[in-house]
């Protein structure tokens, strides 16, 4: 949920545009992360894992779990949670294919 | 911005690099800046403060007086100070290798760079400790500080009903954050008793801030009517593709779970926080020694009164010093700079002396404070009691508890024994999750000490590096120059 209100404080926000995470438009604004804008569109899972294909959401949001890992715009495994998003990208979830390998990012 | 990367332009000055731009890293910039030395700051994140400063970002332009905005300016005030032309800040970039005479391997902009560090200062800060039980891996299991950084940075609460477990005073703030954003907190679960870190208190009656910081919390939380749930733990959370409910026990002085104890709240999101551990991983390429020590949070990278590590040249600073409290990391911030300033040269003994005495008075405080936080609030050896044969242990690889044992059962004795048997810590992560649940699981199943079971060894990339960009590194010996000094002349010489 986006607040209005942050401690008694506006949140202020500037002009909202669209991203697609798979077959939906997603709203951000500036200075949000693809994670923010996916989990304030209440998507909570970003993935699902490599062998069970359990889901998977986000752990720690500042870069160091690699659990919130997502396609952006054709490059895999992106950290959803590092990764501002911007108007017109193509976000989607991550292991759907078989190739999702640390050592074959790209 | 100057480019990193310059080595024609056969400049004096020696090149010091601070990795890390939170509290410690901007504190070491600023002693050196005051010592008339340029200095190279390098920062992962887009944004200097660290995730300490960072929580008080948001809507920056409106104030209200209170602590926090004290804070906020401090921050805001510091990094301002880093607005100088001698400093070469280079956000969004990773160090993801440090090679032999301190030569730093970078990732920025989907490119690799190299670059000379002639003193270089760790203040890389620390990770959020969590733990394991079945569920954990559930969407809606999530660190508390992830929690809080999405609220502060964003303004975006990740959920409505929440449950906050754990141990250590940062659960209490993050839930008062959460409520007052309009979160429900069905339950703050702590597993410390909470006559002990009281007791301790009383030591630090001077430390008023600290003191009403704590009162204040308390006393906050009961007017929220928030349940504050002492010696208990979380055991399991349910849900089909997200969490649902969490299920939490009353644990004994050990942290084992008492069974027929357990109650039910139904939540959607479980926000973890078992105290920090520090990032060691670059001081380990450096080869710079770390020590244990549960009084310092565990792991941390050893050093001197000055802050020097055992490698040439390598100093330390912040959490990844000992973990401490930001006014800690900023004062061995900036005793790491004035050592720097004062081995380069740049600032005489008796100078020196006198900084780093005030430094050190402050380090020493802090370091009091600190120690009764980090042996009050540490999980005991039953903090792994809820985890099952099946419960997920390496988060990355999905490595169940089941290979685990049955490694341990083959004669692994270590985190790297582990780790060669099952891959837990070799994907993704690169075992800065899994390793805070192994080592206290290793620890209770096998009775040996953390210092003897280890850390993992960490090898460059120490993060992800896309092939695309480690193909874009530049020729080693047109940044460092020939592997020998004198060696290109010499072999010349033969023709």
């Amino acid at each position: 949920m986006r607040l209005e209100e942050l401690r008694g404080e506006r949140v202020t926000r500037s002009d909202g545009f669209t991203f697609r995470w798979d077959e939906q438009e997603i709203t951000a604004y500036p200075g949000e992360t693809i994670l923010g804008a996916l989990i304030a569109s209440d998507i909570h899972t970003l993935r699902s894992t490599r062998f069970e294909h359990e889901p998977r959401g986000m752990l720690c949001a500042i870069g160091v779990c690699y659990e919130c890992l997502v396609n952006v715009d054709g490059k895999p495994n992106r950290r959803a949670c590092v990764t501002p998003a911007a108007p017109g990208m193509i976000v989607r979830p991550e292991g759907q294919d078989e190739e999702m390998r640390y050592d074959a990012a790209e | 911005m100057t480019r990193p990367n310059n080595p024609a332009d056969g400049e004096a000055q020696p090149r010091i690099v601070v990795i890390g731009g939170g509290p410690a890293g901007m504190a070491a910039c600023n002693a050196l800046l005051q010592n008339d030395l340029p200095v190279t700051l390098i920062d992962e994140s887009n944004g200097l403060g660290g995730q300490y400063y960072k929580r008080f970002t948001a809507a920056a332009d409106l104030s209200r007086g209170t602590e926090i905005d004290e804070l906020r300016e401090s921050g805001a005030e510091q990094a301002g100070r880093l607005d100088d032309p001698r400093v070469t800040y280079l956000p969004n970039t990773l160090v993801w290798g440090i090679f032999p005479e301190r030569r730093l391997a970078l990732y920025v902009d989907d490119r690799v760079e190299l670059m000379q560090a002639d003193a270089l200062l760790l203040a890389g800060g620390a990770v959020e400790r969590i733990a394991a039980f079945p569920g954990w891996t559930l969407p809606g299991v999530m660190t508390a500080g992830g929690a809080q950084t999405l609220l502060a940075r964003e303004g975006i609460l990740v959920g409505k009903r929440f449950l906050l477990t754990g141990t250590g005073p940062l659960l209490l703030e993050i839930a008062l954050e959460i409520a007052e954003a309009g979160g429900e907190i069905v339950a703050v679960v702590e597993g410390s008793s909470l006559s002990a870190p009281v007791r301790q208190l009383r030591k630090f009656v001077t430390q008023t801030r600290r003191m009403r910081q704590a009162f204040d919390y308390h006393r906050e939380l009961r007017r929220r009517k928030i349940p504050l749930l002492s010696q208990h733990m979380i055991v399991a959370a349910h849900g089909d593709d997200h969490v649902s409910d969490a299920v939490v026990a009353r644990i004994d002085g050990d942290w084992q779970p008492i069974s027929g104890s357990e109650q039910r709240f139904p939540v959607d999101t479980i926000c973890l926080h078992y105290g920090f551990a520090a990032s060691t991983e670059l001081a380990h390429l450096a080869g710079a020694t770390t020590a244990f020590d549960q009084r310092y949070g565990g792991w941390y990278v050893a050093h001197d009164d000055g802050m020097r590590t055992s490698a040439s040249d390598v100093y330390v600073a912040g959490q990844t010093s000992g973990i401490g409290g930001a006014d800690l990391a900023e004062a061995t911030g900036r005793l790491a700079g004035l050592s720097i300033a004062h081995d380069l040269g740049q600032l005489p003994v008796d100078r020196y002396t006198g900084l780093a005495v005030d430094a050190r008075r402050e380090i020493d405080r802090g370091r009091q404070f600190a120690e009764m936080l980090n042996t009050t609030y540490t999980a005991g050896p039953g903090v792994n009691e809820p985890v099952t044969s099946e419960t997920l242990i390496c988060r990355c690889e999905e490595v169940r508890a089941a290979q685990v044992d049955a490694a341990l059962a083959e004669g692994a004795l270590d985190l790297n024994d582990v780790k060669r048997l099952t891959r837990c810590g070799m994907g993704f992560c690169q075992g800065r999750i899994c390793s805070q649940v192994l080592v206290p699981y290793i620890a209770q199943k096998s009775g040996r000490s953390p210092q003897e079971i280890g850390q993992f060894h960490p090898r460059p990339p120490i993060k992800p590096v896309p092939l695309g960009a480690l193909a874009t590194m530049p020729d080693p010996e047109s940044v460092f120059g020939s592997p020998e000094p004198g060696a290109a002349e010499a072999a010349a010489g033969h023709h």
